[in-house]
């Protein structure tokens, strides 16, 4: 328990704050071994760069004492630490707090606890003299003087937005007038190549950079004293305040130039032997401010850097490119050698006319075909073997006698009219002719009109159609309907069962699966014969050799066989050659686009060959 | 129980007619009765559906959508249509050749459009397709039967021709079968899924 020092009573050791009066307890943070702070507290002016000069100069008498020393540093440690605390000059020693003189004294007697940073600062300080020094302040100016020289040429090669290049007057792009502006100055390349590692050049830096610059070489002071002869790499690694501020500009370069001294000399050797390429490398950085205004200069995210290998620092220094910028310089180099000279000739030329031949050819093709569609006579075949199907539902007909009730029923669209027509007029034609009792009956509202064109074209009279509602339930009702009552079937419609033949007109499959298996099984197989376009005959054939069908015929050349069969005459009407036409039609396209892919991959391997 | 009901009506109805159809004649008169009831709400259901159809394109074109001209096209196209069968009566021949000269060219046409449309796809199908197994057959069967459905070959007369042709044309009798059986079967598991509650086709 602590006592509070303002109302004196008792509280927890890690109470911040008296829970009696609320005074704060300071006492709390009292470090032990640290009984007296008040030096720290009379002395608050006393800074880093004191401190480390108060090192520096703890140093030197000791270095003038042992006269020489090793590279381990080991004879820097010395056992006389009392002495040498014995010789500081009386005012050091008062100025210094307790605490530091403490780690002074551990910093002597114990070789560990000197650590591995004060182990080479005390190496270098013991081989370091008046003369070094200036010479490691030199370089290091230098050295921080190329770390910003590339951070600047690293913004001016960043990406910018693309500026529409305006055409002068004469019709000169802006971007080849600044590359004819600038072509002429490339073969001083190395002019170019030195310019940026002089000092003005530096001095171009932004505030922010020259902030950072100036943190870096104030904390360069305080560190100057171990540094000696040692790469700035070294500095960055001992040093972190510095090696902060410096990485905020840009490191890598200088790493780069460090390995490129580990580069072996056969690969410089081979790599700055391209003198071909001297010249152009010493010149991009002209067209980097033309790339960067045309919007041409690399993404900023592939900051891969190009840098070539040559015999100084200054000259590496001055070569950096991005991969992308040196290939876009390139590609305007060509384009101004290429500037003047004439275009090299077409592999292939197109040939005149050819676009006339095709039309010329296609014409007389087409008229090729209206000609034999309009004077050739149609072919038909003499004796066609007669289809099963047709074949039974003929004899379906013929037993059909004079008064039998026939039900046609019309369930087909306009578009397919005239195929119906023609194979169902000459069987229309037949029953009339028999004496057949015709009822018209559909299921389409289309059918009350397309029933009266059926009528004419098959030349007999005309009848009412009636029309059934209900679709594919009202077909299921009208087979249902054994008494003639329901009121689904339409008036002058009788019972299914009572009709020795229901004559289907179809051109939809889904209407004759519901005839044949919804009506079918209250019907009477013989019954039921279809007269389908031909895009139906695959439907239908199963249903008839099922034995649920008493015969059909699909199709125009299955109705004039059919027609033939019955003695009556087929229509031949302009349909059945604009099916033909259509059919020509439909196998020169597919001929053609045959011969099309053919040709394509001929000339594809024609365009092969050359380059091969 | 509003999902339950059109279940039960939907599942009952299903087996009611599948009982019809097997059994035959003993439920044929209650088969009817209920096909009846069928035909009178599918027609109130047509009616319903175009009453619908009017409402919306007439909403369309008070509201000036767009495409609202189609909406006129059609609302102008049913009230003569209707009017003149109310007035003229549908089995006004004049009628009758006025609507069929209308919808006849209108129907040829788009037959002819799709017949188009097939023929280019078969143009372009080997310049996308490329020499393939697919490609090959389809351009060859394609070739053979339409120059078969010209009957050009059959007016030969050369029996050992007309006997191949014969046996060509059946072939696509296969495919037709096959693709008959798997629409069955697709029926019928469709018709399955119906009586057991599993499908609703007449939505949730």
């Amino acid at each position: 328990m602590i006592l509070c020092p303002h109302c004196g009573k008792e509280n927890l050791p890690q109470a911040t704050r008296c829970v009696h009066c609320g005074e704060d307890l300071e006492e709390l943070f009292r470090i032990e071994g640290m009984e007296d702070n008040s030096a720290l507290q009379e002395e608050p002016d006393i800074s880093v760069a004191d401190l480390l000069e108060s090192f520096r100069n703890d140093s030197i008498p000791k270095d003038e004492e042992t006269g020489s020393a090793d590279s381990t540093g080991q004879a820097y440690v010395s056992d006389s630490g009392a002495e040498s605390n014995a010789e500081m000059p009386a005012e050091e020693e008062e100025q210094a707090p307790e605490w530091l003189a403490r780690i002074r004294k551990r910093a002597q007697q114990e070789e560990d606890a000197a650590g591995e940073l004060t182990r080479k600062g005390n190496s270098l300080d013991a081989a370091r003299s008046e003369d070094h020094r200036g010479r490691v302040d030199e370089e290091f100016a230098n050295w921080i003087g190329r770390i910003r020289e590339n951070a600047r040429r690293e913004n001016l090669l960043m990406p910018k937005p693309a500026i529409n290049s305006a055409d002068s007057d004469e019709g000169v792009p802006e971007w080849l007038r600044k590359v004819r502006e600038l072509q002429p100055e490339a073969e001083d390349g190395e002019q170019f190549a030195e310019e940026p590692a002089e000092e003005p050049a530096v001095e171009e830096v932004e505030p922010e950079e020259e902030q950072g610059e100036a943190a870096a070489q104030d904390q360069a002071q305080e560190t100057e004293s171990v540094v000696e002869q040692t790469s700035p790499e070294e500095i960055l690694g001992e040093t972190e305040p510095a090696a902060e501020a410096v990485s905020e500009l840009e490191p890598e370069p200088e790493a780069e130039s460090a390995g490129e001294k580990a580069q072996p000399a056969d690969e410089e050797d081979s790599d700055s032997g391209d003198a071909e390429e001297l010249p152009e490398s010493a010149a991009a950085p002209q067209f980097a401010p033309v790339l960067e205004e045309l919007g041409l200069a690399a993404d900023g995210a592939a900051l891969e850097l190009d840098e070539k290998p040559a015999s100084s620092e200054e000259l590496s220094a001055d070569l950096l490119l991005l991969r992308r910028q040196k290939e876009n310089a390139q590609i305007l180099m060509n384009l101004i050698g290429e500037e003047g000279r004439g275009l090299p000739p077409a592999k292939t030329q197109r040939v005149s006319g050819r676009g006339l031949y095709r039309l010329i050819l296609g014409a007389f093709l087409l008229l090729v075909l209206a000609a034999v569609l309009v004077f050739v006579p149609e072919a038909k075949p003499k004796q066609i073997e007669n289809p099963a199907p047709a074949v039974a539902l003929k004899d379906v007909l013929d037993r059909l006698a004079s008064g039998d009730k026939v039900l046609v029923v019309l369930e087909y669209q306009a578009a397919t009219s005239p195929e119906l027509e023609q194979i169902a007029a000459p069987v229309l034609r037949e029953l009339e002719t028999r004496g057949a009792e015709l009822q018209f009956l559909t299921t389409h509202p289309n059918g009350l009109w397309l029933a009266d064109a059926l009528m004419r074209a098959a030349e007999i009279p005309t009848r009412e159609t009636a029309f059934l509602a209900g679709g594919r339930l009202g077909v299921l009702a009208a087979a249902l309907n054994s008494e003639g009552n329901s009121a689904v079937i339409p008036a002058g419609i009788e019972e299914l069962q009572k009709y020795e033949l229901i004559l289907l007109l179809e051109d939809s499959q889904t209407d004759i699966q519901n005839w044949i298996e919804q009506a079918g099984p209250w019907l009477s197989a013989s019954k039921l014969g279809v007269l389908a376009s031909s895009q139906n005959e695959a439907l239908l054939l199963p249903y008839y050799d099922a034995g649920q069908l008493a015969g059909f015929a699909a199709g125009t050349l299955q109705g004039r066989v059919l027609a033939q069969a019955l003695d009556q005459a087929p229509l031949t009407s302009a349909p059945s050659r604009a099916f033909q036409a259509g059919l020509l039609v439909m196998i020169a396209v597919i001929l053609l686009g045959i011969l099309s892919k053919a040709e394509a991959d001929s000339s594809a391997r024609h365009a092969k060959e050359p380059e091969a | 129980m509003k999902k339950t009901i059109p279940i039960l009506v939907a599942a009952a109805a299903a087996l009611f007619i599948l009982a019809a159809l097997i059994l035959g004649e003993p439920l044929a008169g209650w088969l009817e009765i209920v096909l009846n009831w069928a035909v009178i709400v599918a027609s109130a259901a047509l009616l319903v559906a175009i009453a619908t159809l009017i409402l919306t394109h007439l909403r369309n074109i008070v509201r000036g959508k767009r495409g609202f001209i189609f909406s006129i096209i059609l609302i102008s196209t049913f009230l003569v249509s209707f009017i003149g069968a109310l007035v003229l009566g549908m089995d006004n021949s004049a009628y009758l050749r006025w609507v069929a000269a209308i919808q006849l060219p209108l129907e040829t046409s788009l037959l002819g459009l799709s017949a188009l449309v097939m023929t280019a796809a078969a143009l372009q199908i080997f310049r996308s397709r490329g020499w393939s197994l697919l490609t090959l057959t389809f351009g060859i069967s394609a070739l053979v039967f339409l120059v078969i459905s010209l009957g050009l070959l059959q007016a030969l007369n050369i029996p050992v021709l007309t006997t191949f042709i014969n046996f060509l044309q059946r072939l696509p009798m296969i495919g037709a079968r096959g693709l008959l059986i798997g629409i069955g079967i697709g029926a019928l598991l469709m018709g399955l899924r119906v009586v057991l509650g599993l499908e609703r086709p007449w939505g949730e």
